[in-house]
């Protein structure tokens, strides 16, 4: 008798695996990347990448936007391959690494010292719909600052922010603006660090 | 219809309903028991006048039972055995008296018993008795006879005493000792004349106001001394907590001076390296802390989910929303 009660209140939670959940697509943050071919003040200064902050939204892989004025929800058939944090941290630190900027560029992971601390700060890196759902664009608002190791002083400070219009009224199409608006800032931002050290 | 009765068990069972109405009615109308009665021998050593057969034996103003038999001793002429019948329920113990009490003016007597200690055993008969046998006391007008005989005599002895002292040499040494006092009385009134009483009067009455005062630091020394007391006592239980303490910070400090000194070689020989240690350290630490802050924010969101509903986390019911351009 206990053997079948217990079966029983198995079999009871062992029915809701059977919840069938729609397919969920998986999008990345990964803009193309160019070559920085202008010269650079702090070819002789190494620059260590610390960790973005940024609300703790986008430190998650749910893919929020924001409908009308004030209402914010998460698509559930779409979310992001990686948190935004983690991937614009990860981008920047790419695009840094293909520029020749600097002399070298490391995460934060790393154990060596550097002459220089880039922080940044996501502001904004979502979605916007309409209140009829018919217009949509994106959203980029990313502050970088490059800090002197030695002196814990800010060298340069600039907040890029971008915003794209999507080509279609879906998660995809802002997936797409995204990476477009991250793309021109990261654009922007190179030629704002090749001048930074003075 | 069958007419082969059989007569021996109707026989029978008349008999055995029968015996059981007459034992039911024998229960029902049992005679009460009686009260029973007990027998005592009492012996006075005075007069039974007044008292006759059939006089009431009490109990604490209760007739409890009654003079059966009543003779002159045949074992000592001097006492009276009186044979009394008594309840059974009276509690006759060895230490209850009886007593040979007038009733009023009438003449009349009447045994009276007195209960003496409660938690004494039960009077029994003893070895060649018929009956147990009550003490007895003698009676008020026995007790008053006896007061006035002692007293004539104790009477007789003291005019006999007065006599020998009255004799001629004691009267001669009398006159001596009161012509003493006389001359010892007219020295002592020489002496405390008014001035002196005066004077002595003035030291009493500064030895009076002198024991008021004592009396008041007396009081105050009273109630200063438990103070005192209970101050010795604090301090030698705070001295010991400091001693406590002092020992504590002693071990401590000699645990330190180890620590450090151990410390100190450490370093000295490179094996200690706080800088190198935290290089190595704090990164990740800091990639710990990065991860950590990830895995909270998913925490709070499953949270919120839970709170929102709760069922949700295994069946999924909550309604969802579609997001612009999903189907």
């Amino acid at each position: 008798m206990i053997k079948l009660s217990v079966s029983i209140i198995i079999m009871y939670f062992l029915s809701a695996c059977t919840v069938v959940k729609p397919h969920i697509s998986e999008y990345m943050i990964n803009p193309e990347i160019q070559e920085n071919n202008s010269i650079s003040l702090c070819n002789n200064r190494s620059l260590k990448i610390l960790q973005s902050f940024s609300p703790s939204s986008l430190m998650s892989t749910k893919m929020h936007y924001v409908l009308g004025d004030y209402k914010r929800d998460s698509f559930t058939q779409s979310q992001w391959a990686e948190s935004p944090n983690r991937a614009i941290t990860n981008r920047i630190l790419s695009m840094l690494q293909n520029s020749k900027i600097f002399s070298t560029v490391q995460v934060s992971k790393s154990r060596t010292q550097s002459d220089l601390f880039l922080e940044t700060n996501i502001e904004d890196f979502v979605q916007y719909f309409s209140k009829d759902e018919k217009k949509s664009y994106v959203k980029a608002i990313i502050t970088m600052t490059l800090i002197d190791t030695k002196t814990k002083s800010i060298l340069a400070s600039k907040t890029f922010e971008k915003q794209v219009e999507s080509k279609s009224i879906d998660a995809q199409g802002g997936v797409v603006a995204l990476n477009s608006a991250l793309f021109d800032i990261l654009l922007e931002s190179q030629q704002w660090m090749a001048g930074a050290c003075k | 219809m069958n007419n082969r009765v059989n007569y021996t068990l109707i026989g029978f069972f008349v008999l055995f309903s029968l015996s059981l109405i007459l034992a039911f009615s024998y229960w029902m109308l049992q005679p009460a028991s009686e009260e029973e009665t007990k027998r005592y021998n009492i012996y006075f050593e005075e007069s039974v006048l007044g008292l006759n057969i059939d006089a009431p034996v009490k109990y604490r103003g209760i007739s409890v039972g009654k003079v059966t038999h009543l003779r002159i001793s045949p074992h000592n002429t001097e006492q009276v055995e009186i044979e009394a019948t008594i309840l059974k329920s009276t509690p006759i113990k060895e230490g209850t008296v009886a007593r040979l009490t007038a009733q009023g003016i009438t003449g009349l007597s009447y045994i009276n018993l007195t209960l003496g200690e409660n938690n004494a055993p039960e009077l029994r008969k003893k070895k060649g008795e018929s009956y147990p046998t009550i003490k007895t006391v003698p009676s008020f007008l026995e007790n008053i006879e006896q007061s006035l005989s002692g007293l004539s005599v104790k009477l007789s002895n003291t005019l006999s005493g007065t006599e020998h002292l009255l004799e001629e040499k004691n009267q001669k040494e009398m006159h001596h000792i009161l012509q003493n006092t006389a001359n010892v009385t007219a020295k002592l009134n020489k002496l405390f004349d008014d001035t002196t009483i005066k004077h002595l009067q003035n030291t009493s009455a500064h030895l009076d106001s002198l024991t008021e005062h004592l009396d008041s630091v007396i009081l105050k020394i009273d109630k200063v001394v438990p103070n005192i007391d209970n101050m010795l006592n604090k301090s030698v239980v705070w001295e010991d907590n400091i001693a406590n303490s002092m020992n504590a910070i002693k071990t401590s400090y000699v645990g330190i001076t180890a620590s450090m000194t151990e410390i100190k070689r450490a370093i000295a020989n490179g094996e200690f390296n706080i800088k190198e240690i935290s290089a190595d350290v704090v990164p990740t630490m800091n990639n710990t802390f990065i991860e950590l802050q990830g895995l909270m924010i998913e925490l709070g969101s499953v949270l919120k989910q839970y709170n929102r509903s709760p069922s949700d986390v295994l069946y999924k019911e909550e309604e969802v929303k579609k997001a612009p351009g999903e189907k």
